[in-house]
């Protein structure tokens, strides 16, 4: 991922579906964090008023998220897959680091003892407990067991003033309790790198779900198995008292309330409160006259859920005024219930609970209909809903959006004009949409199912092929200008899943993969189907190749292997065990020299790979965002309806086009370096406080490539610099050459006036509308960039390519905001007052463009906007390392982290992972003030 | 006089609703290629009895061929509850003769072990056995047989009382039944690989009496259904030697000519002995997992037919 790049999310009518399979809430019962059966978390903010809005879509996980962490001293989101590949998600910078062993439950622990900045303790399908760093996510040490050792199920840190120890307890699959003890042991873990419990005692509590230790007492242990849920005293381990549960209800979790209550939940999302029964207060339990006398608790009122659903649920007692005591449900439809628990329960007739709020929100706030898009003018029939897409791909050579729909049909479309129809105001209209040259392709008899480009992976396809593949089981041929079908393939092999291209073959083939795990080759050019594997008893893991041998080597999911000989249709071998594993690793090393090496591709600790990508998820489509190669680009999201898509413009590439420019404007170039308007740019740097805190031009060496020097002659320059000016323009024209040369030998062509509609889309978006009328009546009239209809929601990549959307349910009340009062962001003002400031204190210095009176407005408004988009990468550049910097202190992060939570609801802050708000105000008063000037200039 | 003419107002209604549907479906015929509204109509019935009765059927199957595959891991000696069964295994190999040993495997633990090493220089013969005091736990036979009994619970939370919903419902099960039952299997089919300085500091060799001399190392692990025992034989490389000192990877089985770092020496790999023995019962359960998977798949497979008729639905 660039630095330069810029996403932008068009979210479709419907939303992604998040099957909710952890929930957390954080501490500061702001943020509510949810993971899913289908892989991309969720943030949800909590409003004072207890009400629920969905704020951003992490998108880092592959498979299920099965339990989150959120650790507020190193600001990190620790998360858990299903496979067990824990990865944290540090806040600030979004970016996965991915571990590689099975952990399930994970405890944060800090001590001022330790050296490491925290501990992660995790336990999953392995024996005892692993000692995780928090912050690298390194094995550091381990917690061993040295009687009847076994997988820990459930484990909790016993931490009270009362007594003196931290430990850990852990309650292990055979129903054994163990005890560790934390803060005495950790010069012995450095030491060893181990420690050995200190207790161990069978307590029968199989399949156990929850342990808690109750921090008002000090003194019981609540443990909660499907069946049942028990309390222990702590100091004796004896059985205070035994719960069985409802037939055909299972027991999750629970947690101890104060006053001798607990609240224990089910699978289902009932909870139940309940009273010990121990009257006199905690000293009677501890005078307990006979170890075996057992209380029997009284159930005070409980909660049910009407829908019954499978979910997930928690809780988090309050930590101080005016936080509450939140019992929080997340469920298979995205549905997030909560319900305030009074501190008093008291219970209607009826059971139910006296004074308990329920708030409910679901996945459809991610995207409200209203804001969804439209990429398609597509006649329908009333009453009937929009065919959903199901597939999507964009064409960078031809600068074409091609969907699939559920009803067969195939739609192409000019994604850039189809981008600006849907995104901006004076652009928009039927009557525009309708205008959009779209050509309809009716051939498939079910939904399409998946779209394939042959041409962008091989020059031995014809630039004109498209292949797409439907839930009829056929594969069509199209020739994507004409939108005639140039052959239809026949599988009858039940829906077609995945499309791949063979690439280092001479012959053009593609390799489809159906429903029914048969994979077929088909030969585009002489339209024939070379093979059909049909083998396949579990569904297709990975495929691969072996050219030299022409072998097509197919992994199944059950880890087996096929290998096919892909000339003769040939089962080659199968091959179960070690041997799969072998041919498959010999495969990738006969590939690592053509293919870099997957980044997901892990070790476990027991050397068997354990993840590769699958055809399924179509190469690294998934959560990988590929590199763009070109200026702009479409991807959808990996969801089961393709519509939410993802615009990347390359801000870099969109100047570089703009720039190489025919030689005539050229001079009109470096007016902007003349020395006039060097002493504007340092008299701004001289008079705003803002840009003080933004160092001086010596920090913009970040900014990385030929761009560098672009940025720097636009935006910084020093007063001597007669000759640094000509060494400029030699190397302008150099680089107008060197362009120019490069645009004539590269492929992907792309017209100056698409970098330019580029460079208009790209800032309408990010430009802060309604602080300046008269900027904004200069953007409108003179540089030709409108007002969206809407707030654009942006998209953060991080390092490692993983994106973060943010969602467009989480601005308040949009649509009449936008109508009536404009954008209220918090910085509006405040960079109103900047400009303001700034256009008074220089109005004298107006006149610094030394221009000859034949200035054009077209080359004014390029001059303009190639200003614009280079402070736009200034400030992106200017983020980056920021928010990489490893010494940034605690408290540093701490900051960014509450920042970025509680602004997400402003558009220009919104591509700011960190929220260096200067940078912000930066961006937007720059913009202003610039535009001012202009417009001054303009009238004068 | 019409036909509807006779027909109450509602009725009329209806029917002209029907052929607003009827003339969707014409419409879309193509689509729907398999399925006229009467056909669909049998397809739901199918479905549902899919759920209602095929399902349970198959998760009754399921259930009993894992009942019967965790009580391979846990086999009770007959007439006492607690003590497990004693099983003794004797290794060999076709290929050597120079190891030889009797493994006392007791559910998941190495009770006892009799190793005899001939060297292969001196003809010497050494015999190491387990300390009295110890035991070594295949972790193997303790994974695989706490993944089956999680796939059991699984099952056993929906029982015959259970309704099942959706197809999505069943194979959301079905993925997470299979998922415990792969991983069980990839337990017992790849075992770990391990650096040769992990073997060296493995507690295994600080377990047997006499202790094991420095220049041997062993080390025990499952592969498929066979209990293996590897025995490294290694000599020191001199500090001044001229040989290119490149430390191994991790892997199962170490060749020789493998050199490695340990306790600041370094050593190289002389000679390697595998001998190994089949261990029925794991034979019996890799069996088991691998019907089951079958069976699960099976279902997936049958639900996913129907799905291909509900068009874009899922499920």
């Amino acid at each position: 991922m660039k630095a330069s790049t810029q996403s932008l999310t068009l979210w479709g009518k419907r939303a992604p579906r998040h099957t909710i399979t952890a929930i957390m809430l954080t501490e500061d019962q702001q943020t509510i964090v949810t993971g899913s059966q289908e892989g991309p978390i969720c943030l949800w903010t909590l409003s004072m008023d207890l009400q629920i809005s969905p704020r951003a879509l992490l998108i880092g996980h592959t498979a299920a998220v099965t339990c989150g962490l959120l650790n507020l001293h190193n600001a990190a989101l620790h998360c858990n897959v299903n496979p067990g590949l824990p990865i944290a998600l540090p806040l600030h910078h979004l970016q996965c680091n991915i571990l590689f062993f099975f952990c399930i439950p994970q405890y944060y622990y800090s001590s001022s003892r330790m050296v490491e900045e925290g501990w992660l303790l995790c336990c999953g399908e392995y024996p005892d407990v692993l000692v995780v760093d928090a912050q690298t996510l390194d094995i550091l040490y381990k917690l061993i067991s040295s009687d009847a050792s076994n997988w820990i199920s459930s484990m909790c840190i016993v931490r009270s003033p009362r007594i003196h120890e931290d430990s850990l307890i852990g309650i292990s699959t055979s129903g054994v309790l163990k005890v560790w003890e934390l803060s005495s042991s950790i010069y012995n873990v450095y030491e060893k790198g181990t420690a050995h419990e200190t207790e161990s005692r069978d307590l029968q509590c199989l399949q156990c779900q929850s342990i808690r230790f109750c921090t008002y007492t000090e003194r019981l242990l609540l443990i909660v198995c499907s069946d049942f849920w028990k309390v222990f005293d702590y100091c004796d381990f004896s059985l205070v008292c035994d719960v069985p549960s409802e037939p055909g209800r299972c027991f999750a979790g629970g947690e101890p309330l104060p006053a001798n209550r607990l609240i224990v939940w089910t699978e289902d999302g009932h909870s139940y409160i309940y009273q010990l029964g121990l009257h006199r207060g905690v000293s009677s339990s501890l005078q307990r006259t006979s170890a075996n006398e057992m209380f029997s608790p009284e159930m005070l009122c409980f909660t049910s859920n009407n829908k019954v659903h499978q979910g997930v649920m928690g809780f988090l007692s309050e930590r101080k005024e005016p936080f509450y005591k939140i019992l929080f449900f997340g469920d298979e439809s995205g549905t997030i219930t909560l319900w305030h628990i009074p501190d008093v329960p008291v219970s209607k007739p009826d059971g139910s609970p006296e004074g308990m709020h329920c708030v409910r929100t679901t996945q459809d706030k991610f995207c409200p209909p209203h804001l969804g898009l439209n990429w398609f003018s597509i006649s329908i029939a009333k009453g009937k809903k929009t065919p959903a897409i199901t597939a999507s791909l964009y064409l960078p050579n031809h600068n074409l959006l091609v969907c699939g729909f559920e009803d067969g049909k195939i739609v192409r479309t000019q994604a850039l004009q189809a981008a600006r129809v849907t995104l901006l105001e004076d652009h928009g209209g039927s009557e525009a949409r309708d205008l959009l040259p779209q050509k309809t392709f009716q051939g498939h008899a079910g939904s399409v199912t998946c779209l394939l480009y042959p041409h962008s992976y091989s020059d031995s396809f014809e630039s004109s092929w498209l292949i797409s593949g439907g839930q009829d089981s056929c594969v069509i041929q199209w020739d994507v200008l004409t939108s005639t079908v140039l052959h239809r393939f026949t599988l009858q092999a039940g829906p077609v899943l995945t499309l791949m291209p063979r690439t280092f073959h001479i012959r053009a083939s593609i390799c489809c993969l159906a429903s029914d795990q048969s994979i077929a080759l088909l030969n585009l050019p002489e339209q024939t189907c070379i093979m059909h594997a049909r083998k396949h008893l579990f569904p297709v893991k990975t495929i691969k190749w072996r050219p030299v041998e022409d072998f097509l080597v197919v992994e199944c999911e059950d880890g087996s292997v096929y290998v096919w000989e892909a000339e003769t249709g040939a089962l080659d071998r199968h091959e179960t065990g070690v041997v799969a594993k072998a041919i498959l690793r010999a495969c990738d090393d006969s590939r690592a020299a053509t293919k870099p090496s997957t980044p997901a591709g892990v070790n476990h600790p027991n050397g068997s790979k354990r993840v590769s990508f699958s055809p399924t998820e179509t190469a690294e489509m998934h959560s990988h965002v590929k590199p763009v190669l070109h200026p702009f680009s479409v991807q959808s999201l990996e969801t089961p309806c393709k519509d939410i898509h993802i615009l990347q413009f390359d801000v870099e590439e969109i100047l570089e086009l703009i720039c190489a420019q025919p030689e005539q404007e050229q001079d009109l170039i470096s007016s902007l370096n003349a020395p006039a308007s060097i002493k504007r740019v340092k008299s701004t740097q001289r008079k705003r406080p803002v840009l003080k805190k933004i160092k001086t031009s010596s920090t913009l060496l970040p900014v990385n490539g030929p761009l560098k020097d672009f940025v720097r002659d636009h935006l910084f320059q020093n007063e001597n610099n007669s000759c640094l000016e000509e060494g400029t323009a030699i190397r302008k024209k150099l680089k107008s050459k060197r362009s120019k040369r490069s645009r004539k030998q590269s492929k992907k062509r792309c017209d100056e006036n698409v970098a330019q509609d580029l460079a208009h889309l790209l800032l309408s978006c990010l430009f802060p509308w309604e602080i300046l009328q008269e900027c904004d009546e200069f953007c409108l009239d003179t540089l030709g960039i409108s007002k969206p209809q809407f707030l654009p929601s942006f998209a953060l990549a991080s390092k490692a390519g993983y994106m973060s959307l943010i969602l467009p349910g989480s601005y308040p009340e949009t649509e009449n905001n936008v109508k009536d009062n404009g954008y209220h962001n918090l910085i509006s003002h405040k960079v109103a007052d900047l400009a303001k400031h700034y256009a008074n204190s220089n109005t004298e210095e107006i006149s610094f463009i030394e221009s000859p009176g034949d200035l054009k407005m077209a080359s004014l408004r390029k001059k303009i906007i190639t200003y614009l988009l280079s402070i736009v990468m200034l400030v992106s550049s200017l983020m980056k390392p920021h928010f990489q910097r490893e010494d940034t202190n605690k408290q540093d992060r701490h900051h960014l982290w509450s920042a970025f939570f509680r602004t997400g609801c402003m558009p220009v802050s919104i591509w700011l992972p960190s929220c260096a708000l200067h940078c912000v105000v930066l961006f937007s008063s720059w913009c202003v003030m610039v535009i001012h000037q202009f417009g001054e200039r303009e009238r004068g | 006089m019409t036909p509807y003419a006779c027909v109450s107002g509602a009725a009329a209604h209806k029917v002209t609703n029907n052929l607003i549907e009827f003339h969707y479906f014409g419409h879309c015929q193509a689509r729907m290629a398999a399925a006229s509204p009467a056909e669909r109509a049998v397809l739901e019935e199918e479905f549902k009895w899919l759920l209602r009765e095929e399902v349970h059927a198959v998760l009754k199957q399921l259930q009993d061929i894992l009942k019967e595959a965790s009580r391979r891991f846990a086999m009770p000696a007959a007439g006492l509850e607690s003590q497990m069964k004693q099983e003794n295994f004797i290794l060999g190999s076709s290929t050597t003769d120079q190891v030889k040993g009797v493994l006392t495997l007791q559910g998941e633990a190495l009770t006892q072990a009799d190793i005899n090493l001939k060297m292969t220089k001196s003809n010497q013969v050494l015999h190491f056995s387990f300390r009295e005091d110890k035991q070594w736990k295949m972790q193997q036979i303790q994974d695989a047989r706490n993944h089956v009994n999680q796939a059991l619970q699984l099952l056993s939370s929906r029982d015959d009382s259970y309704h099942f919903k959706t197809g999505a419902e069943v194979n959301k099960l079905m993925d997470a039944v299979m998922l415990q039952l792969t991983r069980a299997r990839n337990r017992l089919t790849t075992p770990a690989s391990l650096t040769l300085p992990e073997v060296a500091s493995s507690s295994l060799t600080r377990m047997f009496t006499p202790p094991l001399p420095g220049d041997i190392l062993v080390n025990f692990y499952i592969n498929l259904s066979k209990l293996c025992l590897i025995v490294y034989q290694l000599h020191v490389l001199q500090p001044n030697s001229n040989k290119n000192f490149k430390p191994g990877g991790s892997s199962v089985l170490h060749n020789p000519g493998t050199m490695f770092e340990f306790n600041n020496l370094k050593f190289e790999v002389s000679h390697v002995h595998k001998v190994e023995c089949v261990v029925p019962w794991l034979n019996d359960t890799l069996v088991f997992f691998t019907i089951s998977l079958q069976l699960c798949q099976q279902l997936k497979d049958k639900i996913s037919v129907f799905s291909s008729y509900w068009n874009y639905r899922p499920y």
